[in-house]
């Protein structure tokens, strides 16, 4: 489980459908959630708020150009590659925090990915959970 | 049968094997309603069916059923039970053993009504069941008959105190139902005591949140489950059964209510589960696949 911690910038809301934009480190991370703001506590702006996102759901690109419709794209460096026969986890840093990225180890290969690569890791908005901090 | 509403104030020292806390309750509940009462174990929600049934006192407080005062400390007044209305229906059925499934309901009537006993005995299926005793029963059968034993005294308010947990899952569900169905009959006002959400969130459109001796949420289930931290929708608990590592994923197997799932976990970050192991299971409700059964 991948989480970054960071504030709420923005909230957009239709009926049960909620885009909250979130403040990290600088960068616009957005995730889209099932709740009406009234509703749910910990969305407001100005908030800290969490956000996760499992290894799984993190897609990798590399010398990427052109549009792609995915919103969050977080700049990464390859710290180091743990490869299986299926699975490949890819450890990177983005701004000095860890995240993780699990792909096939085919695409490893076809992308030549190896330590040091700067790479972009892309997340749907509807692969990303938010979670009220816990300071108790 | 009078639908009776519950207006109720209470204070009351409880003494449980991990101290001493207060129960400090306030409530309205409106006739007809069917509300339940959730928390951890040892919060006082059975104290609180207890004292509406009369079976146990509160150190101060209230309680008016209907437009009745059931009793008030302040004025030292105190319905005895057997004045009160009340159908209770425990964990544990408690059948009169001698008597079969007719009588012990027959005996829970305060004025023999031959047709409305014949009206729950054919609600709650027990035809063919009514001449046997308690001991020839399966849990199911018995816990029907303790419901029908708690609605042949025509009581206006229903408590049911964890009544389907020692129960198969299955049998949950069909006694679930009935519960509804009786509820949709009658109107009665109930209080069901529940530790299964599922089986809240089925019967239930108001549930009353009980931690450390007081009412901490009041509302919806789906309005109080909106305040829960993540924002996954698709939420249960489940248990660990087994852990078998595959590539670099760990495949978990859950016990998801009587089934085993199997569950893929990337395990980067080191956290480990063993079996035995209580979870909470989160999932995104953004477009799972539905399909018509």
């Amino acid at each position: 489980m991948n989480i970054l911690q960071g504030t709420i910038s923005c909230i957009t809301n239709q009926g049960n459908l909620t885009l909250v934009d979130v403040n990290v480190k600088g960068l616009l991370v957005t995730a889209i959630m099932i709740g009406k703001p009234v509703k749910v506590r910990y969305l407001k702006c100005g908030e800290p708020i969490e956000l996760l996102f499992n290894e799984s759901e993190v897609s990798i690109g590399k010398e990427n150009s052109g549009y792609l419709s995915v919103l969050n794209h977080l700049i990464c460096t390859v710290e180091e590659i743990v490869a299986g026969k299926i699975f490949t986890l890819i450890h990177m840093l983005f701004q000095g925090q860890k995240l993780v990225a699990l792909i096939p180890s085919r695409s490893v290969k076809i992308m030549e990915l190896k330590k040091g690569d700067e790479i972009t890791a892309y997340i749907k908005i509807n692969e990303v959970f938010l979670k009220e901090i816990d300071f108790s | 049968m009078q639908k009776m509403k519950i207006e109720l104030s209470i204070k009351k020292k409880l003494f449980t094997a991990t101290g001493e806390f207060s129960l400090n309750a306030k409530l309205k509940i409106d006739h007809g309603e069917m509300v339940s009462f959730f928390g951890p174990s040892g919060v006082g929600k059975t104290t609180i069916l207890r004292i509406i049934a009369g079976l146990t006192e509160a150190d101060e407080g209230y309680l008016k059923v209907g437009d009745r005062l059931w009793f008030d400390t302040s004025k030292r007044y105190f319905l005895p039970p057997r004045k009160r209305k009340v159908g209770f229906v425990f964990q544990d059925y408690a059948l009169f053993p001698n008597m079969n499934v007719r009588d012990n309901i027959r005996f829970a009537q305060e004025l023999p009504d031959k047709e409305y006993i014949e009206e729950l005995i054919d609600i709650f299926g027990l035809t063919v069941l009514q001449n046997r005793k308690p001991s020839m029963l399966s849990g199911g059968q018995r816990q029907r008959v303790a419901l029908a034993r708690a609605l042949a005294r025509k009581p206006g308010i229903l408590l049911l105190d964890e009544p389907l947990s020692a129960l198969d899952h299955e049998t949950r569900i069909v006694l679930q139902d009935e519960i509804l169905k009786v509820h949709k009959r009658w109107g009665i006002t109930t209080i069901l005591v529940s530790h299964d959400l599922t089986e809240v969130f089925r019967l239930c459109n108001r549930i009353i949140v009980l931690k450390h001796g007081r009412i901490v949420e009041d509302g919806h289930p789906n309005d109080i489950f909106d305040h829960s931290k993540i924002s996954g929708k698709i939420q249960f608990i489940a248990e660990v059964l087994k852990v078998e590592k595959d590539d670099l994923v760990s495949v978990i197997t859950l016990l998801v209510g009587n089934s085993p799932v199997k569950v893929a976990v990337c395990n980067s970050f080191h956290e480990h589960y063993s079996p035995g192991d209580k979870v909470l299971v989160v999932s995104k409700a953004f477009n799972p696949i539905l399909q018509k059964i």
